[in-house]
């Protein structure tokens, strides 16, 4: 028992055996397995596009600062000119930018990784490249949710922030 | 065989015909099918705003068409701005339906250990990453196309003056 252990990483696990995956259920994999390969390369190919928005975003910005003279006057209110603050947002705007880039990249590496394993897995009945190609799919679906999640949230913190605002505008206004 | 495979499912020592999912394999699948649960759930919540955004405008065109003096047109108008986000609805449908089905049919068929079941949630997960991957290929020739046809109606436009 414990030499079919070693030398078979299926190790048949009591109580539960493994599961068995037979030819149709290949077949389903290997097909979801080529989608997500292609998918993953187009996440790559898109993360590239956005990288190079986040660049333009930065030079577009810094333009329209050296552009307009009147942005370069002291602003009323403090040192700071308006081009500077412009060069602050342009900062933010790219910094979004890369972090929709990095999340695209994470989930389209996932998905590639699961596609490209599970391909293999499916063709060479490889048990251990199909173990490790579902943990990519894991983190896939795992990366989707955490993100849904946190969008939401900070969704529901501006509605919750916009509403004590106009509660305390409304209440200064009537005193 | 099948006999011996439905009485007896200890692994085999010649080259296997089927794939073989082992206990940490199945942990994975398992949590992927519980995200890919949470995310269909999700896309069901957002397919029936988007379904109420559709009742909206399509309940908001004909006052509009109605207000205004070219209410043919208007009209018109509002019933295609309604055509995309239909498309949009019945896409998000689809893509969280079979991420659904995808979630539930694994955590029964590990739970039971079942390949039926788990045999139905890779078919909903391939319709789900075909279902994705043919509307991107669509978008993206929509978008190649668009792009040689503005790319003509300017030459043209050049051609003429």
């Amino acid at each position: 028992m414990d030499t079919t252990e070693t030398t078979n990483p299926i190790v048949p696990d009591y109580p539960l055996p493994p599961l068995v995956i037979d030819q149709q259920g290949k077949y389903f994999l290997h097909t979801a397995g080529r989608w997500a390969t292609f998918l993953g390369i187009f996440g790559f190919v898109m993360t590239g596009f956005i990288l190079l928005a986040a660049i333009f975003v930065g030079s577009v910005f810094s333009l329209m600062g050296r552009l307009n003279p009147a942005m370069n006057m002291p602003s009323s209110s403090g040192g700071a000119t308006a081009s500077t603050i412009l060069g602050a947002m342009s900062g933010v705007v790219s910094f979004f930018y890369v972090l929709i880039a990095l999340f695209y990249f994470f989930l389209s590496y996932y998905l590639y990784r699961f596609g490209t394993g599970i391909k293999k897995s499916t063709t060479f009945n490889d048990s251990v490249t199909a173990t490790k190609s579902l943990e990519y799919l894991k983190s896939h679906f795992k990366l989707i949710g955490i993100t849904t999640i946190v969008i939401i949230s900070l969704y529901l913190l501006i509605f919750i922030g916009a509403i004590m605002v106009g509660i305390f505008a409304s209440s200064a206004l009537h005193q | 065989m099948d006999t011996t495979e439905t009485t007896d499912p200890i692994v085999p020592d010649y080259p296997l015909p089927d794939l073989l999912i082992g206990q940490e394999a199945k942990s994975y699948l398992l949590t992927a099918g519980k995200w890919a649960k949470f995310l269909g759930i999700l896309g069901f919540i957002a397919t029936a705003i988007i379904a109420l955004l559709c009742v909206f405008a399509g309940a908001v065109s004909p006052i509009m068409g109605a207000l205004s003096s070219s209410s043919a047109i208007n009209a018109s108008a509002g019933a295609l701005s309604i055509v995309p986000l239909l498309l949009i609805m019945i896409l998000y449908f689809f893509v969280s339906y079979f991420l659904y089905q995808f979630g539930t049919n694994i955590k029964n068929g590990i739970a039971v250990n079942d390949m039926l079941f788990v045999t139905k949630a890779f078919r909903n997960l391939k319709s789900h990453f075909k279902l994705i991957g043919i509307t991107l290929i669509i978008i993206v020739v929509i978008y190649i196309v668009a792009f040689i046809v503005g790319g003509l109606l300017v030459g043209s436009t050049f051609m003429h003056h």
